[in-house]
This record gives C-alpha cells, sequence and structure tokens, in this order.
C-alpha cells in the first residue's frame, strides 16, 4: 500500500507512436545493396564492370573485327611496333622508343613519318593496338559471360537435382564430381578444346565443362540445408512439384551463394581463356582476344613490352574487378560476416 | 586408420582406372592422326599402325594400354622417335616436381605469415595492405607475372637470369616467384578468416581469462587449431599449381613435363598427351590423399566419418 505513494503511474499515452517502426522495412535486395555500399572497394568493382561492360557493346559499333585485323602490307614498316603516344609529354607514353640497332631513345612517329598517334601503339604488323584491346576485351568478355552463363545453367541444375534426390542419386552425382577435380583443369579443358576443335563456340564449351563443378558443390549444399527448411514442407504439403519448388523457392534463397559463385567463375573463365591461347587452342588469328594478345606478342617482350603489358595489365583489371566485387557481395549477402 | 587408408587407397585406383579409361577413349574420337608428312604412302602408314599397334582392334588396344600400364610403360612417342613416354616423362619429372615443390613450399609458409598477422591486426592498416596484396595475388594468372617477372628482374635489371633450368640456383628464383603467388594469396586469405574464427572462440576466451599473455594465446592455442583445415587446401593449391606451371614453363623454357605437355599439342603426340594427363591426374590425387591422411592423424573427428 505505502509502495504505490513511491511511484507515480506514468501510464501510456499513444500507444501508436511508441509502437511506430520509424526505420523504413528494407526489403531482402535493399539490405544486401546497403551492406554493399559500405564496402568501397567493391562499389567502385562494380562501376568499373559496368563501364567495361557498356565499352565493350558500344565498340562493337565503332570498332568493327575487321578494322582491328587489316593491316596495309605496304606501309607495314613504317606502322609497325610503334610505341605507345598520348600527344601529351608523359614520360613512357610519348611515343618514344628504341629502334632497333641503337640504345639511344627518339621518337619513333617521328623518325617513320607517322602523323596519327597510335594511344596505345601499334604491333608487329602495324595495327593499332587500342583496337586489337577493344575487340580482344569484347571477345575476352564475351567467351567468359557465355561460359559462365552454361556454367550457370548446368552446376545449379546438377547440385540442385543432386541435393534434393539424395540417397544413390548423391552418391553417384558426388563421386562424378570427385573425378573430374582429379584431374588438372587444364588438362581436361586441353582435351575437350582439342575434341572440339577451334573457334569461339568450341572454347567456350570447354571452359563451361570445366567450371561448373565449384557452383554443383556450392548449390548441392545449400540444397541439403534449406531442403529441411519448413518453408520446403510446406510447398510439399500444398503439393507442388519437385522442379517447382526446387526453382521457386529453392534457388531464389541460395541467390548470394549462386552470384558470389558466378562472380569468381568469370574470372577463371577469362584466365582459362587466356591459358588456352597460349598453348595454341585459343580463338584463331587473325581475331584477336587478351589471349592471343598476350601469347602473340611475347616474344616481344624484350624490345616491345607494351605490346604484352597492356592486355596483361586489362586482363589483371577485369578479373581484379570481379574478384573485388564477389568479395563483397559475399559479405553483404551474409551479414554475420560484417560483425565479426 | 589401417582400414581408412585402405578404403581411400582402394576409391584412388577405382578413381585412376576410370581417368584412364575415359583419355583412352577420347583420344580414339579425337580429329587427326600423328601422320602430317604427305609424303607418306599408305603402306607407310599401315606399317607404323602396325608397329605402333594402332591397327588392333580399339578394345584391344585399350586392354593392352591397361596391361602395359600397370607395368608402368606408357606406349612410344609419335613425336620423338622410338623414345617410351615413360622415359620421356621420367626425365622431366624431376624438373617439374622440383619447380612445383619450391613453389608450394614459398607459397604456403609466406601464406601463414601473411594471414597470421592480417587476423592480427584484423582491420588496422597492415591488414588491409595484406589484403590488397593477396587480392592481386589471386586476380593474376602466374603466366602474366611471370611474363611481368622476366620483363622486371630478367631484362630491364638484369638481375637473373632469364630460361634454363639445372645450371644455377638463381634460374630457379623467377619460376618459382611466378608460381608462388597464387598460392601465397590463397592461403593468406584461407589462414585470415581461418584465425579470425578461432580468435573468437569459446576456448580462446577461456585462455585469455586465464590470464595468458596474448602472444601465449596465439601460438599455444590459435595457430594449432587453425593449422588443421589448411591442411585440406594443399589438394586444390596443387591443382592449381599444374596448371600454372604447364604455362611457367613454356615461358621461362625449363625442361618439365608442362613444357612437354604443351609442344605435344600441336604434333599430336596422344601417347605424350595420355601419359602426362595420367601423371597429372595420379599427382593430384596422391597429393590429396596425403594430406587426407595428415589430416585424419591430426584431427581424430574425421576418422569417424
Amino acid at each position: 500500500m505505502e509502495a504505490s505513494q513511491d511511484f507515480e503511474l506514468v501510464g501510456i499515452e499513444n500507444v501508436a507512436a511508441t509502437e511506430k517502426i520509424n526505420k523504413p522495412t528494407l526489403t531482402f535486395w535493399q539490405s544486401v545493396w546497403h551492406r554493399l555500399k559500405k564496402n568501397k572497394l567493391a562499389v567502385i568493382s562494380m562501376y568499373f564492370l559496368i563501364a567495361i561492360s557498356a565499352f565493350a557493346l558500344v565498340s562493337t559499333a565503332v570498332v568493327s573485327q575487321n578494322s582491328a585485323n587489316q593491316f596495309n602490307t605496304n606501309a607495314g614498316s613504317k606502322y609497325k611496333n610503334l610505341p605507345p603516344k598520348s600527344g601529351l609529354p608523359i614520360p613512357f607514353w610519348d611515343g618514344n622508343g628504341t629502334v632497333l640497332g641503337s640504345t639511344d631513345k627518339v621518337d619513333v612517329y617521328e623518325k617513320n613519318g607517322v602523323d596519327k598517334n597510335f594511344i596505345l601503339g601499334t604491333d608487329n604488323l602495324g595495327r593499332s593496338l587500342g583496337k586489337r584491346v577493344t575487340v580482344g576485351l569484347r571477345i575476352s568478355l564475351f567467351v567468359a559471360l557465355a561460359a559462365t552463363a552454361i556454367d550457370l545453367l548446368f552446376g545449379v541444375s546438377y547440385g540442385l537435382v543432386s541435393g534434393w534426390f539424395g540417397g544413390w542419386i548423391d552418391t553417384v552425382l558426388q563421386r562424378f564430381i570427385e573425378i573430374i577435380s582429379a584431374i588438372p583443369t587444364l588438362v581436361v579443358v586441353t582435351l575437350l578444346a582439342m575434341l572440339f576443335g577451334s573457334g569461339i563456340g568450341s572454347i567456350i564449351l570447354a571452359i563451361a565443362l570445366t567450371n561448373w563443378v565449384g557452383m554443383a558443390r556450392q548449390v548441392r549444399n545449400q540444397t541439403l540445408t534449406l531442403k529441411e527448411r519448413d518453408f520446403v514442407l510446406a510447398a510439399k504439403t500444398l503439393g507442388e512439384s519437385g522442379p517447382k519448388i526446387a526453382f521457386k523457392h529453392l534457388v531464389p534463397n541460395m541467390a548470394g551463394t549462386i552470384i558470389v559463385q558466378v562472380m569468381m567463375t568469370i574470372p577463371s573463365a577469362i584466365m582459362f581463356e587466356a591459358v588456352l591461347s597460349a598453348i595454341n587452342l585459343g580463338v584463331k588469328a587473325p581475331t584477336a582476344s587478351l589471349g592471343t594478345l598476350i601469347s602473340d606478342a611475347q616474344q616481344m617482350l624484350q624490345y616491345y613490352p607494351y605490346q604484352i603489358l597492356i592486355p596483361s595489365a586489362i586482363l589483371v583489371l577485369v578479373s581484379l574487378a570481379f574478384i573485388l566485387l564477389g568479395d563483397g557481395l559475399r559479405d553483404a549477402f551474409d551479414p554475420k560476416m560484417l560483425d565479426e | 586408420m589401417a582400414r581408412y587408408i585402405l578404403k581411400r587407397a582402394l576409391i584412388l585406383i577405382i578413381t585412376m582406372w576410370i581417368v584412364v579409361t575415359a583419355t583412352f577413349f577420347l583420344m580414339q574420337i579425337l580429329p587427326g592422326t600423328p601422320y602430317n608428312n604427305p609424303k607418306l604412302t599408305q603402306s607407310a602408314i599401315d606399317q607404323l599402325n602396325a608397329t605402333y599397334g594402332l591397327d588392333k582392334p580399339v578394345l584391344v588396344q585399350y586392354w593392352d594400354y591397361l596391361i602395359n600400364l600397370l607395368h608402368g610403360d606408357l606406349g612410344t612417342s609419335f613425336q620423338y622417335q622410338n623414345q617410351s613416354v615413360s622415359t620421356l616423362i621420367g626425365q622431366r619429372l624431376p624438373i617439374s616436381a622440383q619447380l612445383g615443390f619450391q613453389a608450394l613450399v614459398v607459397g604456403v609458409l609466406l601464406g601463414l605469415w601473411f594471414g597470421a598477422v592480417s587476423a592480427r591486426n584484423q582491420n588496422k592498416k597492415l591488414d588491409g595492405f595484406l589484403g590488397v596484396i593477396s587480392t592481386l595475388g589471386i586476380s593474376t594468372p602466374s603466366f602474366i607475372l611471370a611474363i611481368v617477372l622476366l620483363f622486371v628482374f630478367g631484362y630491364q635489371l638484369d638481375w637473373l637470369p632469364i630460361s634454363g633450368w639445372g645450371d644455377s640456383f638463381s634460374q630457379t628464383i623467377l619460376p618459382t616467384l611466378a608460381l608462388a603467388v597464387t598460392p601465397m594469396a590463397i592461403t593468406t586469405r584461407f589462414v585470415r578468416s581461418e584465425m579470425i574464427e578461432v580468435l573468437h572462440s569459446d576456448y580462446i576466451q577461456l585462455a585469455r581469462a586465464k590470464g595468458i599473455g596474448e602472444d601465449q594465446v596465439i601460438q599455444k592455442h590459435a595457430y594449432r587449431n587453425s593449422m588443421i583445415p589448411i591442411l585440406t587446401l594443399i589438394g586444390p593449391l596443387t591443382a592449381g599449381l599444374l596448371t600454372g606451371s604447364t604455362l611457367v614453363e613454356n615461358i621461362f623454357s625449363i625442361p618439365g613435363i608442362g613444357q612437354q605437355f604443351v609442344s605435344s599439342i600441336p604434333t599430336k603426340d596422344y601417347p605424350v598427351i595420355m601419359g602426362t594427363t595420367i601423371v597429372y591426374a595420379l599427382m593430384l590425387m596422391v597429393m590429396i590423399l596425403i594430406t587426407d591422411i595428415l589430416t585424419a592423424i591430426v584431427d581424430p573427428r574425421v576418422r569417424l566419418q
């Protein structure tokens, strides 16, 4: 009784106001974007990749495959192996280089009487390296994206089937993956590329057929956990068919895993394209890809290093951007990772 | 333990048999013949086919190949006349093995060190710097790194020899470095996340609560437990090294099996391609087997599975 005097009953005047949620509710994708934004490197990488892809697309209209492959047989010696020249007095970018037979640096453009500036220089046939790299980047990106798309389709289906059915199907499918992973990827890619013959299509297929393993593993593991969850049970009880559950309920729930895996697959596909070119199983000359540009210029390394370093740098930058974005996305999809 | 090893060895043999069978029949359907010389008459080709046993039915050839394989005979090279593939690979294998081993040791040791330093300085500048290094290392294929190293230290600075093998140790430095960066980068990232997880676990809290110094906590408790999962990395790292070494050997003119593999592709030297594939697969599987056994010895929970 006495206690009631010590306390004053305040009461809740406005229930609605205290219960109001002031923070806007975020959908899954909004919160992923919110977390991704905090990772500056990932965001920069994302814009870089968007810019590069846009450049590759737009350049299709400007720089055609033919214009990058053509060269003037008569003026070959005049235009060949010109170092990069920006037209501005920037060191290493001023068109100065050594000519065969002397060690002094001179403006090769003046000496050869070339009045045009090649921003990235020319190759040993006098073709603009800028154009070659543009086309090469386009082809390499196309090969990588196409291979990854096949990968995605095949790897996800394989993983879903393996995880969903379980039992002996799972055992057989997993043993098959183990056998595939017992042979080094390079060997598998090489054998497949030899089997399919040369051409962009066969390279894409060869890369796709070796890269799906990682995706299949990830999807299988996710399927194994997800299929025990209540929403799958609910869908089953409602009489949904297996494929419908898989693509309507399971796949959206593992979207994060799949996207991150794709970000890892693309750079590896870009790399394998280059590797195939280096062992003469890549796209056929005169078509340029980053890989063929690198392997063709290998003999020139000592005298004309820019011919190999420029496509190499682009290849590394693109791979780096994909990996950084992949890292960022992995953290963004998995909030637990950020807390640590 | 013995049962575990026996079971794993049996799986290895079965997998090897499947790999051999798959490569053999793949070679049968591959287009082209090793006879590129247009001057060869049909009778000469028939004679060559008879010498190499290529005129027999495919299944008989397959059986012969399997039997010969059990005797360590991988057939005769088309490219190098009368050289057996086993001899060719046998001469080159030690070179590739040495290169791969050096790269693995350098890469993993650096990775262990960098990863541990990164984890201890989590979210500090040093961690960020090592993070940049390892991400760059992952996105740079070893053959591009080989080219850059060759250019900088071989041509520009002229510090190290640019090609060859076996004359001096300095010849091995550039190719080893080129190959070591990918394992280094992967190990660094793996060790870092592994160590961070361990540092947050209960027994580390307990160790700290007991009042042991932070250095002791790291050395006695954190290191040991984060080392176990790293063993599982050795398999994938070896696979990556095998891929990288073929091109790196080619760039530095190292007479290893990788270079031989690359040179046998344009000449359609199928016995060499098959032999190399089998040797590669065997090397990779033995590596994985060894690490699995080591893991089982270190971590008893694995054996029960």
